[in-house]
This record gives structure tokens, C-alpha cells and sequence, in this order.
């Protein structure tokens, strides 16, 4: 179904998509908090930043339009900041560069991350990197069944839409309801037979991974030059 | 309400990422102590149907066109009890930033706090109070729908601070515009909670007494 909009990007082979994912975790994310710890007067650095992120998203070969449509997660907080203008005084352009720089430079690495390693890639990183393992095993689950239900929610609502083309808003409101209670009772009783079934071909809570990825010469090249890159931009 | 990273200041953010991170710690060695690491499939199914329950917008012809949808949080918390929720939820926003780049990894704290902690603990508490203060058979229903109205609208308050603080908006604007907003949005995460729990009561009551942790 529309499912379109995940792991879109994520088979495609370039140099980013090979590197190993916790390399990537570690140099985007490092780079992000470095950005927002950026102070703003210092232009040339996010210069800089913006450069490299470039750089690494050519060598990715994500399709620009799709990073671009990304950055409507922007809009609201930026609203905010925009309408917070009139009562900010002199300083307040410079406030909205600064969220605004910050915010797209930011956006841009996490675009780079999530759409250059598929999510397993991802968690096994994470894991790898010592996140707690209840957090990465509800997450993992949580990915699966993310498909199936909302999948699940949409023919409920297409059930819905086909049935009643136009309700009042209490109506609607009691059928959206009726829904998410729907959508509840199925997932509960789903994570049951799931359990079941895995309990009964042996699950003790441990889950092995299939793939086990190493770490290449690239990788440390590429996190060291990304380590040397950031702390000279950031000491300049 | 997801706040994207950039727009919280540093002293703010690391505030909110500590806080988050001691109740999301105290929230795991509950749930491990309780019930070990078996739960943990059904724990990742339910953060899927809190996800896909956020996809579903309420058409409110009301309010000029816009539209609002669930955030969840009284509603898990009810469900499932205080601490499975609140890992519930955290998982929910943690794929929700890495994913869709909705909210940032800065401020990913903030949002776990502002639209998942505070609904879980704090709603459930608020929850547990008022359905024991109110009479009749519709009190766990109120109880839940009021306690979701509240969380949201703190949910929004808390957010509109964090930027204030942070200097990007000053708290006579930002207060009043998210507050105000919420104060509408909450209605339907009230509207959406108590209907939602009324069919889980008429269909499945049994699920509403699970164990709560």
C-alpha cells in the first residue's frame, strides 16, 4: 500500500550505502550536535558544514527532490519563529537564521542517515553501540508491524469512507474512535499470537541478527576524515 | 508539536534529554522487573498501533478545515499502565525522528517529555485520581478523556516554554498562540480517547483490566 515513503532510498548502491551503519551514526549524528552547538555568528562553519553534508549526499545518490520534501517538518516552528518577529526587536532576523540554518543543516544529516542504511542496518548499529536492547527490540518490532497495521487502519478507513462520504463531526469522531478501539483489539490479540508463536519455536527475548557486518578500511577512513573535517571546522 | 532540532538552546535540550532519560530508565527496570523481556513483542506491536493511530485525522469542519489526530499517550497509559506506555510511546517518538525526521535528535527529549511523559505519568496519575472521584459507569471513560484533554494542552504549554526559554519566540506569543491552538486540538484527543475506550469496553472488556505497570 503506500508504503512509498520508507526505506525508499535505501538500496541504492553508492559509497554512503556501503559504509557500515554505525560509522554513519556516529559521524551524523556527532555532526548534528556539533551544528546545533554551532555558535551562529560563526557563518563560515555552517558553511563548511553544509559543504560536506553536500558532498556526502552526491556521493549517496538520493534523488534532491526527495530530501527536499522532507523539509516541511520545518514549517510550524519556523511559523512560530516568524510570527514571534514583530516582538523580537533587532535581534530577531538573526533568531530566525539561526533556527533556520540549524534546523535544515541538521534535517540534512538525518535525511543522509536514515536513507542510506535499511532500518535493521540501522538498530544493529544502534545495538552495536550499546543502546539499550528493550528500547531496540520494541523499536524492531514496532518497524515490522508498522506495515501491517497501518495497512490494517487504511482498509478500516476506506471501510469508513465507502460506507459514509460525509459525517457530522460527532459522528466522526465516534467512528474514528470505533477505529483506533478496533485497531487496539487486533494489535493486542496479533502481539499475542506473535508471542505464542514465537515462545513456541524457542524465543528466550534474545534476537540474533542474520547479517553481521564488519568494519571496512573505508569506515575508518571515512570516520576519521569526518572526525579530523569536523574538529578543524569547529576549532576555526 | 514536534520540535525539530535547532530550535531548543543547549542548556534546554540537554535539561530535557536528562529528564527523559531518567524516566525512560526507571520506566525499562520497572517493566524488566515485572515482566522480564518477554513482553517485549507486544510492546513493539502496540508502539506500531499507537503510530498508526496517529495517521488517522479527524476532519473538523468546526475549526475552518483543519485537521487534528491522536497523540495517544493517556490512551496507552490507560491501556497498558504508566511505565509499558511511556517506553510505548518513547519508541514511538524515536521512530518518528529517525524515520520521518519528525522532531530532531537534540530535541528528542523535549518531545519524548512534552507529548509522551507527561501524558503517560502525568495523565495516568490524574487519570487514576479522577476515575475514583467520579461517580457512575462512564467514570473511567471521563476520567481518561479529561486527564488526555490536560496532557495535551500541558503537552503545548511545555513546548511553547521550551522554545521561550531557548529565545527563539517570546513567552507572550508563543504561550497563548500553542496553548490556545492545543486547547482544540485536546478536544478531539479527548473525544478520540473516550470513544476509542468506550468501544474497547463494550467489545473487549477484559483488555481494560489487564495488569497496569
Amino acid at each position: 500500500m503506500e508504503h512509498e515513503f520508507l526505506d525508499k532510498h535505501t538500496r541504492i548502491n553508492s559509497f554512503m550505502h556501503r559504509l557500515d551503519s554505525r560509522s554513519k551514526i556516529i559521524t551524523l549524528l556527532l555532526l548534528v550536535f556539533i551544528i546545533v552547538l554551532t555558535p551562529i555568528e560563526a557563518i563560515h562553519r555552517f558553511i563548511l558544514y553544509f559543504f560536506i553534508l553536500l558532498v556526502l549526499f552526491i556521493a549517496s545518490r538520493i534523488p534532491p527532490v526527495f530530501a527536499l520534501k522532507r523539509f516541511v517538518v520545518l514549517l510550524p516552528f519556523s511559523l512560530l519563529v516568524v510570527l514571534s518577529l514583530p516582538f523580537m526587536g533587532e535581534g530577531g532576523f538573526m533568531l530566525l537564521f539561526n533556527v533556520l540554518v540549524k534546523s535544515s543543516l541538521s534535517l540534512l544529516c538525518m535525511i543522509l542517515l536514515i536513507s542510506t542504511s535499511s532500518f535493521n542496518d540501522l538498530l544493529a548499529g544502534f545495538e552495536k553501540l550499546k543502546t539499550p536492547r528493550v528500547l531496540i527490540q520494541v523499536v524492531s518490532f514496532m518497524y515490522r508491524y508498522m506495515f501491517v497495521l497501518v495497512d490494517e487502519f487504511y482498509w478500516m478507513k476506506k471501510a469508513r469512507d465507502s460506507r459514509a462520504h460525509h459525517m457530522e463531526l460527532i459522528d466522526s469522531l465516534r467512528t474514528a474512535g470505533n477505529i483506533i478501539g478496533a485497531l487496539f483489539i487486533r494489535s493486542y490479540e496479533r502481539g499475542e499470537r506473535v508471542y505464542q508463536s514465537m515462545c513456541s519455536r524457542g524465543f528466550t527475548g534474545d534476537i540474533k541478527p542474520i547479517k553481521t557486518s564488519c568494519l571496512t578500511y573505508t569506515d575508518f577512513v571515512y570516520v576519521f576524515f569526518m572526525f579530523i573535517f569536523s574538529s578543524i571546522v569547529s576549532i576555526w | 508539536m514536534h520540535i525539530p532540532d535547532g530550535f531548543l538552546c543547549t542548556q534546554i535540550w540537554t535539561l530535557m534529554w536528562i529528564i527523559s532519560i531518567i524516566i525512560l530508565a526507571y520506566a525499562i527496570k520497572k517493566t524488566n522487573d515485572r515482566l522480564g523481556e518477554k513482553k517485549v513483542p507486544l510492546m513493539g506491536v502496540l508502539a506500531a498501533f499507537i503510530f498508526a493511530g496517529q495517521m488517522l485525522n479527524v476532519n473538523l469542519v468546526v475549526f475552518g478545515g483543519t485537521s487534528g489526530h491522536i497523540l495517544g499517550s493517556v490512551l496507552a497509559a490507560v491501556l497498558l499502565g504508566p511505565y509499558t506506555a511511556s517506553i510505548v510511546m518513547a519508541c514511538v517518538f524515536i521512530v518518528q525522528a529517525l524515520v520521518f525526521q519528525d522532531g530532531g535528535i537534540t530535541a528528542l527529549g523535549a518531545n519524548m517529555f512534552n507529548m509522551g511523559f507527561i501524558g503517560t505519568i502525568g495523565g495516568y496519575y490524574l487519570y487514576s485520581q479522577l476515575s475514583k472521584k467520579i461517580e457512575g459507569r462512564n467514570a473511567l471513560l471521563i476520567g481518561a478523556a479529561a486527564s488526555a484533554w490536560i496532557s495535551v494542552v500541558l503537552a503545548s504549554f511545555f513546548c511553547a516554554m521550551e522554545i521561550s526559554l531557548s529565545g527563539f519566540s517570546p513567552l507572550g506569543v508563543s504561550v497563548p498562540l500553542m496553548v490556545s491552538v492545543h486547547a482544540f486540538v485536546g478536544l478531539i484527543e479527548a473525544a478520540l480517547t473516550f470513544t476509542s475506550l468506550a468501544y474497547i469496553m463494550r467489545v473487549r472488556p477484559d483488555l481494560l483490566k489487564l495488569e497496569k505497570i
